[in-house]
């Protein structure tokens, strides 16, 4: 309601974030699990002194330095725009917070980057010594990346005693930093392992082939054996509400009645399973039948995987985009009393400012809609309201925007799921008001073209 | 209707520091910033001007310099990113409620940027490992196709030039913020009727241009060891690429100048003396570069070049100091960030401070490192080669 709300039809801003997110954080896992792999693999290289391994690694670095100096680094700065035109609140609420923690994370970033480049174009120009020291930095570097940038994305979903202070450190040494570093860098190893398998299954040397093939298949497994013990620990740490949806939908599986969230867990879980068998059976017992066609399996998998767990991570989040402070419509936990007194269209700047460009109660309804509901629904598209409204009347409109308003949980069922409809018994009014033309041939055509 | 309802209000959080190191961090960032920058969106559009001139020859000095300028440019982009993030960071912190505004407005071409950016850069990747490398550079079809390829990558960035100048316009106005948002709420806009649309973005290109200048003649430098009809021939170049586009930058920047609301402009002629003396600073700097170059372009002397590098980021840094300078005067009856509170984030800054010293340090390391790797290579293999004469 600060800032204008920008329209995307049919797929929802939310997804131009998500899409955005899900690819930079595949490159990105690979950038950071590289650092892992290179080191280890070549320190294996200079001990077994082979140069078949060195031959192997400078290919393998190539493909390396292009997809994550280019694709991860302008995915990265991709969030920061995608996030900054879908939830400009959010992004400044960061920014206000971390903004030394970003700059702090830039400095390794840019670290990062410089050896990358530095440990690609030296190959074979400095002592094998120095390129092993090369590659011992990038990971440290590519490490401290992932150590910053941790703490402002796992701030998100549990602030901790941020939400009291407001002091940078509370939000950021909090609840689920240390078990989301710990699993992030299982997953980057297996995502390193699953990048090599690919360029290793292009070995032309069969010998060479089988071995690295083999290597590197085992960097899949750290995460299978690890990873359930800290997920755990992750899933003690995040919100008890948070926990009981995931509940409710796994103990009402049976009768098919389970909600998104438990879906996306069984998906994620499914896949990642898939990937931990056909890794264990294929490359690792049987290198010699791996190919570079399987390899590209392996990666859609993990691709698969990476945009399922994050989803997952971000509905865990809902309807917060930082917990307990901020809903992901922009409203302000603390502003809800204030906003019900004042009405929601003189509760913010811009708001206010497009409420008083028309008299049209349909059109004053859709304003509210933008903002209290469009980050999550779209008209006809993403989690459409022309379906989720079927045939209702505007009565049981109205009934539904009541139980939406309660904030207590007890007299609200999508509490926890859903923002609390912020606003007075006007506003509920003109959106429901909205809603019904929805389904129901307003009389303004105008409208409905620029509310898709 | 008042303007200040619709700017919308700063977070109800304090700031980590006081503006004045916050501004200050935004200029040294952009700085750090546009160097890179510049020599991606100029080198873009030199490299594939030296290939087409030296096609037919690919032993010229001219094609040499094209297929160099080529090869180094996706280090140029890489950090053209990486510094992006600071100047991106801070403005953000400090004019949140002008540029997320702004962006929201543009939407659709502010998030195409990185599309053409994956694009832009991916092309110089494909055109060096392709159609440059040592297997098929002497295809003269490769060499069409390389030429081609590299200037859609440089109209790539000069999209992106020109979505950011639509930006940083629009920023400044919220006047037209409005109606603006009435007509497109899907985000389908552009600031095409700002008068000082076209001159600034000209005065911008065209400073890439004339950095990109100063890298060509960099790469004549940095071999100026064992070849040195290539370097003489590359700094005299690319310090007459400078030369002229800064010649050129006269009446341009007096366009550009004529096209800021003359309230606004008066600030620079005279009347705030610390902008009138940053200006006038930059346009001395601006001679005295016009001079180093000159002498660059007839002898070819490394030490004219470092001198007329020198001073032509000198340049570069005090225009930028106007930029800033000429936002702050369109802002100061808009949005006042010095007002939030400042709570210190005093732990945080010290270590971010001493990280970046390691920063620099480590830089410095790697550079020499990276500089002796290759220059060490190529003196063995001159010694290798005389070697090898003697014993013919």
């Amino acid at each position: 309601m600060n800032y204008p709300i920008w329209l995307v039809p049919f797929l929802g801003g939310s997804w131009i974030i998500g899409i955005i997110s899900i690819i930079h954080i595949f490159i990105s896992h690979f950038a950071v699990g590289s650092g892992f792999y290179l080191a280890l693999t070549e320190r294996k290289a200079y001990k077994e002194n082979d140069e078949g391994i060195y031959d192997y690694l400078k290919k393998h670095t190539r493909f390396f330095v292009l997809v994550t100096t280019a694709g991860g680094a302008i995915t990265g700065v991709g969030i920061w725009f995608s996030v900054s035109l879908v939830s400009p609140d959010t992004i400044a609420i960061l920014i206000q917070n971390f903004a030394f923690a970003w700059a702090w994370e830039y400095l390794f970033f840019a670290a990062e980057i410089a050896t990358a480049f530095a440990y690609y174009y030296t190959w074979d120009k400095v002592s094998k010594e120095i390129h092993l020291k090369l590659a011992n930095l990038y990971l440290w570097f590519s490490v401290f990346t992932l150590v910053i940038i941790n703490g402002i994305l796992t701030f998100m979903l549990t602030p901790g005693k941020w939400i009291q202070t407001h002091n940078w450190l509370d939000g950021f040494l909090n609840p689920t930093y240390f078990p989301s570093l710990f699993i992030r860098i299982l997953i980057m190893l297996a995502i390193a392992g699953i990048y090599a398998l690919v360029t290793s299954s292009r070995i032309k040397d069969d010998n060479l082939r089988e071995k690295m093939v083999k290597y590197s298949a085992k960097w899949l497994m750290p995460v299978f054996v690890a990873g359930p013990i800290i997920g755990f620990w992750y899933f003690t740490q995040i919100p008890h509400e948070t926990i009981m949806t995931i509940a409710n939908g796994i103990q009402t599986s049976g009768v098919g009645n389970f909600s998104i969230l438990t879906r996306a867990t069984y998906l994620s879980l499914i896949l990642s399973g898939t990937i931990v068998v056909f890794a264990y059976v294929g490359p690792y017992l049987n290198p010699k039948g791996f190919t570079f066609g399987i390899s590209l399996m392996f990666l859609l998998c993990g691709f698969m995987v990476t945009g399922t767990t994050e989803w997952m991570r971000e509905m865990l989040r809902k309807p917060y985009t930082v917990y307990n402070y901020i809903y992901s419509n922009g409203v302000k936990k603390d502003e809800i009393l204030n906003i019900d007194k004042m009405g929601f269209l003189k509760s913010g700047k811009w708001a206010n400012a497009c409420a008083s460009k028309t008299d049209n109660d349909i059109q004053k309804g859709q304003i509210i809609f933008r903002y209290e509901c469009m980050s999550c629904h779209t008209v006809d598209g993403y989690r459409s309201m022309k379906k989720l409204l079927g045939t209702r009347d505007q009565d049981s409109i109205v009934g539904f925007l009541n139980l939406l308003h309660q904030t207590e949980p007890a007299k609200n069922p999508y509490h926890g799921i859903m923002p609390p409809f912020a606003g007075s018994d006007e506003d509920i009014h003109l959106l429901s008001s909205y809603l019904y033309s929805i389904n129901n041939s307003p009389n303004s055509s105008d409208h409905k073209i620029s509310s898709r | 209707m008042d303007i200040h309802s619709i700017i919308p209000n700063y977070q109800n959080l304090p700031m980590p520091a006081p503006v004045w190191l916050l501004e200050l961090l935004l200029v040294l960032g952009f700085f750090l910033h546009v160097v890179p920058m510049n020599v991606s969106l100029g080198g873009s559009f030199l490299a594939p001007v030296f290939l087409f001139f030296g096609r037919n020859n690919h032993d010229s000095n001219i094609y040499q310099l094209g297929r160099r300028l080529a090869y180094s440019l996706p280090i140029f982009i890489s950090f053209a990113i990486t510094q992006g993030i600071v100047p991106l960071l801070f403005i953000q912190l400090l004019y949140g409620p002008m540029f997320y505004t702004a962006s929201v407005l543009i939407a659709v071409p502010w998030i195409s940027i990185l599309f053409l950016l994956l694009i832009s850069y991916y092309i110089t990747y494909i055109v060096i490992y392709r159609y440059l490398n040592v297997q098929t550079h002497e295809k003269a079809s490769a060499d069409t196709k390389a030429i081609i390829l590299l200037f859609i990558g440089f109209l790539g960035f000069l999209t992106i030039a020109f979505l950011f100048t639509n930006n940083t316009t629009l920023m400044l106005t919220p006047q037209k913020w409005l109606a603006m948002y009435t007509a497109h709420p899907t985000g389908l806009n552009l600031n095409l009727g700002e008068p000082q649309l076209i001159a600034r973005y000209s005065h911008f290109v065209l400073a890439a241009i004339a950095v990109a200048g100063l890298a060509v003649a960099g790469l004549g430098a940095y071999r100026v060891d064992n070849q040195d009809e290539f370097s003489k021939f590359a700094i005299k170049l690319g310090s007459r690429i400078f030369l002229s586009v800064t010649l050129l930058q006269i009446p341009v920047g007096v366009w550009f100048l004529f096209s800021i609301p003359h309230d606004i402009m008066v600030n620079f002629m005279g009347q705030d003396k610390i902008s009138t003396l940053v200006f006038s600073l930059a346009m001395l700097l601006a001679l005295l570069a016009l001079l180093a170059s000159s002498l660059a372009s007839f002898s070819g002397s490394v030490k004219a070049y470092y001198a007329e590098l020198t001073i032509g980021l000198s340049v570069v840094l005090a225009m930028i100091i106007n930029r800033h300078e000429l936002r702050s005067f369109y802002f100061q009856d808009l949005i006042k960030p010095e007002l939030v509170p400042v709570k210190m984030q005093w732990d945080l800054i010290i270590i971010f401070s001493i990280s970046a010293i390691g920063l620099i340090y480590y830089f410095y390391w790697l550079s020499h490192l990276v500089w002796n790797a290759f220059h060490q290579k190529q003196q063995l293999k001159i010694i290798e080669e005389v070697n090898h004469g003697k014993s013919i």
